[in-house]
């Protein structure tokens, strides 16, 4: 009996099955990730981020994981030159063989020489590109300066961060900042490794101006009436990037990044400059509501409102479609107001109400975790809500079980909001608490 | 690729009754199966109206595309539990009746399954068995940190159903979704048959009788009749052929 895996993503998702080599090849390419569970026949579903029980109970599949990282992908060393064109051909006399071999060794190391020189990696300058520049400028907020070094060095610091894990750890971080200020992308720099860890099911790939234009441009026969009448469920990564939860993103903190603050952030930022510079795929009508819709989402993520806060703004106009009414839910509206049932489709205002009982646990959380206090009453309202609501979203695949690990956590500490704080940064540190 | 069907229902050795239903039909690629809850044949009829909603809704669909299925089967399970909520109405002393689902639709390469309540569906696979489906009971919610121990009392029963058909308010399924393949085999069954038939036995069964699908289904009624048949037990089996 040959040993198979079942992978699921999400709750809802099958792979496979598949034996060990097609697990390690689905994992490298990002197939699933992290949050996915795996079991073996017969056997208990263990999620990958849970490396204790991974190793206990999947110990090779735990190697496989383990051993994965991002900069170990597929990649070829970046071509910057073909050493092979350097060449010389001089005709051969015996007697004068090992004249013209020196000459030749000699020019050849000259031109080599020459040639490491201009790409900067004989040069002495080359010592002297590490982050702590970086790191000063920016902490002096000497942003343009910041942009203009990384401008002069990037044709050095790409190619090192790709081949090498420590460089990429260092740089990736500024890479990232310095590419979502250029469009998303860097010259040498795959998309993967931009994107980081992030699944190919919850974000798209490429979140450069191009790559969004490119998907952009699969968009031709989107029925976007349809979609934000709710008549039609959103079935494309670039439809469902209208519908992320802006307070679901604003939490995740990623320490690989620092401006934008995570993937999700830089893909809106570049979205927004996609849809507002588009003239002929979104019809003129939806084009207002989609630059809206992302303009909130923006606003919502922004650096003013980082961290676990919900700002609770009431909004002054009754939505019509099921994006304005997702922007009037998460700005604290109510119900009622938000969800407009004569002008949207069942199943659509069925999703928004899964969407408000999903934002009041936001708020609610929202609010204990400022006050650090918690009453009984709050507590159980909590586990309601929670019970009645799955951890994955219908639309996004946006994961909220961290949230729900929270709420658990205050039960199980008595409600010390303290101590559920610090079993949420050993448990989950992608949250970011503050 | 085609789909090969065989289903059983059985009251088993202890019970008057079957409250469990069960509808298949291989060339629609339709299998449903569903457990009555709740005294005076409600549940028999809960399980009846579940069975028959789907059934018919997707009857009336002339074409649907991959991407609405789960629309679809969400609209397909809330109208079912909107009629047995209905008919508990109109016939209040079935107040309480409820049903567990299990759904599946195999559709072009792809199995959509939409589940609520404690029926599974496995597969089998190459000599090997999981269990696809997330069983909805206190035991499972308790463990996955979805239901905090207080809210359930001192000593809850962990086979309790926390989400079935025939709740007020709506329920939200779990929707299920895998690529198939020619030799996978699916178990639909209610609890009758995992709760006498331990899982290494079922796999055991399937494995030896892979190649008789027409009969595999009452092999293993009469297993778990043989091990005690405390419940009512139905089981389909679809298996995909090249």
């Amino acid at each position: 009996m040959s040993r198979l895996y079942l992978v699921r993503k999400n709750l809802e998702l099958y792979l496979g099955p598949m034996d060990i080599m097609e697990f390690k090849e689905g994992y490298k390419k990002l197939k699933f990730g992290p949050d996915a569970e795996i079991c073996s026949s017969l056997k208990k579903w263990v999620k990958l981020s849970d490396h204790q029980r991974l190793a206990s109970r999947y110990p090779q599949i735990a190697s496989i994981v383990s051993r994965a990282a991002i900069w170990e992908q597929s990649m070829a060393p970046v071509q910057i030159r073909d050493d092979h064109a350097i060449r010389s051909h001089f005709p051969r006399k015996q007697s004068s063989f090992f004249f013209y071999g020196i000459s030749f060794l000699i020019i050849a190391l000259v031109i080599i020489g020459v040639w490491g020189y201009k790409e900067g990696i004989f040069s002495f300058s080359h010592k002297k590109i590490n982050t702590q520049v970086v790191t000063q400028l920016l902490s002096q907020k000497k942003e343009v300066e910041f942009l203009k070094y990384m401008e002069s060095h990037i044709a050095v610091i790409v190619p090192d961060a790709s081949k090498h894990k420590t460089s990429y750890t260092e740089w990736i971080p500024y890479i990232r900042y310095y590419a979502y200020k250029k469009g998303g992308s860097v010259v040498g720099m795959k998309p993967q490794l931009l994107r980081g860890a992030v699944p190919s099911t919850l974000a798209p790939q490429d979140c450069s101006m191009e790559g969004l234009r490119s998907k952009l441009g699969e968009e031709l026969q989107t029925d976007w009436k349809a979609i934000l009448h709710g008549s039609e469920t959103p079935s494309t990564i670039f439809q469902k990037m209208f519908f992320w939860d802006p307070y679901w993103i604003k939490i995740r903190v990623d320490p690989s990044w620092i401006q934008p603050i995570n993937y999700y952030q830089a893909c809106l930022i570049e979205l927004s400059q996609v849809i507002k510079q588009d003239q002929f795929i979104i019809p003129t009508d939806v084009k207002p509501i989609l630059e809206a819709r992302v303009d909130h989402l923006l606003s919502t993520i922004s650096p003013k409102q980082q961290g676990f806060r919900f700002e609770s703004i009431k909004p002054k106009v009754v939505p019509t479609n099921i994006l304005g009414a997702l922007s009037c839910i998460e700005e604290d509206g109510d119900s009622e107001v938000c969800i407009p049932k004569d002008s949207l489709a069942v199943p659509a205002t069925k999703y928004l109400a899964v969407r408000k009982q999903r934002m009041d646990i936001f708020s609610m959380l929202s609010s204990i975790v400022i006050k650090e206090a918690i009453l009984s009453e709050e507590l159980s309202e909590l586990y309601t809500l929670r019970a009645n609501i799955k951890p994955i979203d219908q639309i996004t695949q946006f994961n909220y079980s961290s949230e729900y690990q929270l709420i658990t956590y205050m039960q199980h500490t008595s409600g010390s909001i303290k101590d559920s704080k610090k079993m949420m940064e050993q448990s989950s540190p992608e949250i970011n608490l503050k | 690729m085609h789909i090969d069907m065989s289903g059983c229902s059985d009251v088993g050795r202890k019970r008057k009754n079957n409250q469990d239903s069960m509808y298949f039909d291989s060339v629609q690629g339709l299998v449903v199966v569903a457990d009555g809850i709740g005294g005076k044949k409600g549940g028999e009829i809960a399980s009846r109206i579940a069975v028959e909603g789907i059934r018919s809704d997707f009857l009336k669909t002339d074409y649907i595309r991959h991407e609405e299925i789960p629309v679809f089967l969400t609209n397909a399970v809330d109208r079912v539990n909107k009629d047995i909520l209905h008919y508990t109405d109109q016939h209040p002393d079935k107040k309480g009746m409820g049903t567990t689902l299990n759904c599946l639709m195999f559709v072009s390469d792809t199995l959509y399954l939409a589940h609520l309540g404690d029926s599974r569906t496995y597969l089998f696979y190459k000599d090997n068995l999981w269990q696809l489906t997330l069983d909805h009971n206190v035991q499972t919610f308790l463990k996955r940190g979805w239901l905090n121990k207080d809210s359930v009392g001192n000593n809850p029963k962990e086979s309790a159903l926390v989400r079935s058909l025939g709740i007020p308010g709506g329920v939200e399924p779990d929707i299920y979704q895998l690529k198939i393949r020619p030799d996978e085999i699916f178990i639909t069954c209610s609890d009758g048959l995992y709760g006498m038939v331990p899982d290494e036995a079922i796999l055991s069964i399937v494995s030896k009788y892979s190649t008789n699908i027409s009969g595999l289904a009452k092999i293993l009624v009469a297993e778990a009749n043989k091990n005690g048949g405390q419940d009512n037990v139905t089981v389909v089996v679809s298996k995909v052929c090249a």
